[in-house]
């Protein structure tokens, strides 16, 4: 059978059609990561590995199963997860195309920064803030705006260490899933 | 559209990429890309690119839009005009530099409101000039970016626009390797002041505009030495110098108070704080700020301009000043005194 219906392949991503895409889509994906990261240095740099990672990957793209997009901010999501979780951003896809390592120029970084709506992001924090149970809020302001230990945070709340970084960390991933819904929980490349 | 260079250069990166993996592209486009890149491996036998980016936002004159399309204004000379469906270099529909489109250097001159420094190098050189693009977007901005192609595409350079006046270049290329962790980053000095080079690029200023030069491959470190020290600007009429300075020298007297023995019946106003901000010709927000010394006097070196100097202080026993002495002064490259009096309340 599989003789005579062999498993078809991918049609895969032509070079033009990545380039189109890259014209098309740099900016809004710039966007994407930069009102995720805050941060336009690494920002530029997840978008460059995206693309690098897509370009790698593009004999994997099946136009069947989706826009090519929609496939590439697969990628970008999972490049955010894997920051998010290092705070490094690989640049394993650009070594393998040889590619060189670029500087954000100063203007290059206002521009990127003047992408972010800070009182949009301030509003949504708010919210997602009054999200948070009243521990873990607590929790959250401690270690992130306080910088207080994880020792000091437990002997605030009068609770085990472990206790303290797990109010900790639940508070983050809500926050983050509040914030971000279309990248919380993400995992695999489409 | 946001117009950053970053994204440019990672563009060409991917052009640079596609162009010199071959077997990538066996399995589509087979034919047209063939093509494409057999242009592209001609071509860049010994080519160098270049581009650049201004420092000002002002007096834009506008640039022709749409791939291929050449200004719609310019100098006599002929327009430079791309075969049908490409943009100059081979690649069907795209440019060299994405969102850019071909001009002649004349044209690019008259039309970008910041000085195009041109190198005159063995490896790259007016006679090796084989096309200049700019940017689709109108009008330009001091962030847009022109890109001269010299026989192929051995070399890229690009420029980024300067966010401000460096009152000392090497000392803010040291913060911009320490902040942004430029990888094995040298300063060096070029003609034209202190430069940046790394293993992948040189980084020069050259009259206001921030010329990066990249090297395709097949450049030499030398080489790539001799076109950023060789970078120049032409001199062509109506094209100024922004980084021209001039001296600016001034006193700031006090109406009212007691005579100063020496001179007019208005004493200095020593140790008042002067501070300088304006806009420089090539578009630049300037802001210095000094102190007069004990006989009011105060002197600073500007670039042509136009600036409000203001005199911040208070009267003599801390005696607060009713007005804050202000003078518009416009620089052109000649020296230029000033006067600001003030008056005790």
């Amino acid at each position: 059978v599989s003789s005579r219906f062999p498993k078809s392949r991918p049609a895969g991503l032509t070079h033009e059609a990545f380039l189109t895409l890259y014209r098309e889509r740099w900016e809004e994906l710039l966007g994407f990561f930069v009102r995720r990261v805050f941060a336009p240095e690494i920002a530029a740099d997840l978008t460059a590995e995206t693309f690098a990672k897509a370009f790698v990957k593009s004999d994997q793209f099946d136009h069947r199963r989706g826009e090519a997009a929609a496939w590439m901010y697969g990628i970008a999501r999972n490049e955010l997860a894997a920051y998010l979780r290092t705070l490094t951003v690989e640049r394993r896809a650009r070594d393998q195309l040889r590619m060189p390592a670029r500087v954000l120029s100063e203007s290059d970084a206002d521009q990127i920064e003047g992408m972010i709506d800070f009182d949009q992001l301030g509003r949504g924090l708010q919210a997602a803030m009054r999200d948070l149970t009243p521990d873990q809020r607590e929790a959250v302001v401690h270690r992130v705006i306080d910088g207080l230990s994880y020792q000091e945070i437990a002997e605030r709340f009068g609770c085990s260490q472990h206790t303290a970084r797990a109010r900790v960390s639940r508070g983050l991933r809500r926050l983050a899933h509040t914030m971000a819904p279309d990248t919380a929980g993400q995992q695999g490349e489409p | 559209m946001t117009d950053i260079q970053y994204f440019h250069d990672l563009y060409t990166d991917f052009e640079r990429v596609i162009a010199s993996s071959p077997t990538s592209s066996r399995r589509r486009s087979r034919a047209r890309w063939g093509v494409a890149v057999a242009a592209v491996a001609v071509a860049a036998a010994g080519g160098i690119i270049f581009g650049v980016s201004s420092l000002t936002d002002s007096g834009q004159p506008q640039v022709g839009a749409g791939t291929g399309s050449p200004p719609s204004t310019g100098p006599s000379s002929p327009p430079a005009q791309n075969p049908p469906g490409t943009t100059g270099l081979g690649f069907p529909g795209v440019s060299p530099l994405a969102f850019s489109h071909r001009v002649t250097l004349a044209q690019a001159t008259a039309t970008t409101p910041f000085a195009i420094p041109v190198p005159n190098a063995p490896a790259a050189n007016r006679a090796s000039l084989s096309g200049v693009f700019v940017p689709n977007r109108q009008p330009t901005t001091r962030r847009d970016v022109v890109t001269l192609v010299y026989a192929g595409s051995k070399i890229t350079i690009g420029v980024t626009s300067q966010s401000g006046v460096w009152a000392d270049p090497t000392k803010q290329l040291r913060v911009l390797v320490t902040k942004k962790g430029v990888p094995a980053a040298d300063i060096i000095q070029l003609p034209s002041g202190p430069a940046l080079m790394t293993p992948s690029f040189i980084r020069a200023f050259v009259s206001g505009s921030v010329v990066t030069i990249t090297s395709r491959g097949s450049a030499s470190r030398h080489e790539l030495l001799e076109v950023a020290a060789s970078l120049a600007v032409p001199s062509s009429p109506g094209q100024s110098t922004p980084t021209a300075f001039s001296p600016v020298n001034g006193v700031v007297r006090v109406d009212g108070g007691a005579p100063h023995p020496d001179r007019s019946g208005e004493p200095p106003l020593r140790d008042a704080r002067i501070v300088i901000t304006g806009t420089t010709a090539s578009g630049v927000t300037l802001v210095r700020r000094l102190t007069a010394d004990g006989e009011g006097r105060f002197a600073a070196k500007l670039p042509s301009g136009r600036y409000t100097v203001t005199a911040l202080a208070y009267g003599p026993a801390s005696r607060p000043l009713d007005t804050q002495p202000q003078a518009v002064v416009t620089v052109t490259g000649r020296p230029v005194r000033l006067r600001l009096t003030s008056h005790l309340v």
